[in-house]
């Protein structure tokens, strides 16, 4: 009986995330696994994370809305459509959201969930490609500035300048309600994320921070954070989701799907069942099986012969019949009686030749398979190997 | 092997019948066994048939010898 741990739960998250180009799919699971190491606890973790295979439907379900509109001529995985405005996958907004949940199951402090947002866009950025170089700009001023959340908002309040990424985190904990923190503020999503807009100033940045936070609540989100859709188990996308109970709301009886016996292996499954010989009932069923086997042989020998010599007669006897029946006689009566006994001959040399096959094939075969199993069931005997 | 008994007796039971239909046909026609056999040993097919059942019988004592002794 053993328990999931990281690994194996990235492994599984792997093999079922195969669908998404290998890219994607390795940035999902490097998401995954800096979950996994900044976490505390780790069987907490996965358990806020229910499964492999819910979190495979977590991304699928921000991926799969993508992956339609792909062609099969479309050379660039990176469709438009793919992205937001900064240039970031939904998949990716979908971890985060499942990160945030992760990281709010487990008690982490808001300050520390702040001071982690701007790090991790930043970083995702630089993964992007050479051709995203210039939107990934702010977000490296952000990564730069992740060390001393602090200074680069008073900084951006202070001069105007555009400071993406530290400036919105600032917002809801001061209460000073400073016009170039409050719109960025509900932006939670946003946070860290290199908004163009918000280089034309963080008034500027505010007014496009609203259209965010709704494009941010249509990212696809983990079932629980719409009930309707994961009582209906299904999308329009065709995938389904599996109902989660309320945080808060579970119930004992309704044990999630991260309990012990999950992915455990039955270990006497994998033991290899391996059959050893008694080898003194071998030798004597030997000594007893071969002579009687012979014997048996011999006897059944016998009416198979028999069996064949009667076709072989009985066709010899239909063929004379019949050219004897074309070359002498003139009567087309006695012609019909003679072709009619001859046809009664080759049925009889016909059925007889059939029972002789029988017997050799059938009969004689299935005594020596009869014995061989004979063989298997009384001398050996079957043991367990690890 | 069941499947081919199915078959194999089907055949038969065709054949036979079909047999019988030509000997009553042929008896129905006007044809007379006392006929048939005379004009038969004059063909010299009983002397055939009896030649060739002696034969069979040889063969299966030659055998019967060989395996079981005189």
């Amino acid at each position: 009986m053993t328990s999931i741990n990281k690994q194996k739960f990235l492994a599984e998250l792997g093999k079922l995330l195969t669908f998404m180009y290998e890219e994607d799919r390795l940035r999902a699971i490097g998401m995954y696994s800096r979950m996994f190491e900044e976490a505390r606890d780790e069987q907490a973790l996965i358990q806020s994370l229910i499964s492999p295979t819910r979190q495979a439907v977590v991304v699928a379900r921000a991926y799969n809305s993508n992956l339609g509109r792909l062609s099969l001529t479309s050379e660039s995985k990176a469709a438009p459509e793919d992205r937001d405005e900064n240039g970031i996958p939904d998949y990716v907004h979908a971890i985060e959201g499942v990160r945030e949940k992760a990281w709010a199951a487990q008690g982490f402090p808001e300050e520390a969930l702040a001071e982690e947002k701007p790090a991790e866009p930043a970083a995702e950025k630089a993964e992007e490609p050479a051709a995203e170089a210039e939107t990934s700009e702010p977000a490296e001023a952000g990564s730069e500035s992740e060390p001393e959340a602090d200074e680069p908002a008073e900084e951006a309040i202070g001069s105007g300048e555009p400071e993406p990424a530290a400036a919105p985190e600032e917002a809801p904990e001061t209460s000073d309600g400073e016009a170039g923190e409050e719109p960025a503020g509900p932006d939670a999503e946003k946070v860290g994320e290199p908004v163009a807009e918000e280089a034309a100033g963080p008034a500027e940045a505010g007014s496009e921070a609203e259209p965010e936070q709704e494009k941010a609540d249509e990212v696809p989100a983990p079932a629980e954070d719409n009930p309707e859709d994961a009582a209906e188990k299904k999308t329009h996308e065709g995938i389904e989701y599996f109902t989660l109970p309320e945080e808060g709301k579970e119930t004992p009886e309704s044990p999630t799907l991260l309990d012990e016996n999950s992915f455990n292996v039955d270990s006497d499954a994998l033991k290899k069942i391996r059959r050893k010989p008694r080898v003194f009932a071998l030798i004597v069923y030997i000594l007893f099986a071969i002579p009687l086997t012979i014997c048996a042989i011999a006897v059944l020998l016998i009416p198979a012969l028999l069996f064949l010599g009667l076709s072989i007669a009985s066709i010899i006897c239909g063929v004379v019949l019949v050219s004897t029946a074309f070359k002498g006689f003139a009567v087309f009566a006695d012609i019909m009686v003679l072709l009619g006994v001859s046809l009664v001959l080759f049925a009889f040399g016909l059925l007889f030749l059939w029972t002789a096959i029988w017997f050799i094939g059938g009969a004689i075969v299935g005594v020596v398979h009869g014995v061989a199993v004979l063989c298997e069931k009384w001398c050996y005997k079957e043991v367990l190997e690890a | 092997m069941r499947k081919m008994w199915r078959v194999i007796l089907s055949i038969v039971l065709i054949l036979i019948l079909i047999g019988i239909i030509a000997v009553a046909v042929g008896f129905l026609t006007g044809a007379d066994s006392a006929r048939i056999y005379q004009t038969a040993e004059n063909n010299n097919l009983i002397n055939l048939i009896l030649r060739y059942y002696d034969w069979i019988v040889q063969v299966v004592r030659t055998y019967w010898t060989a395996i079981f002794g005189s």
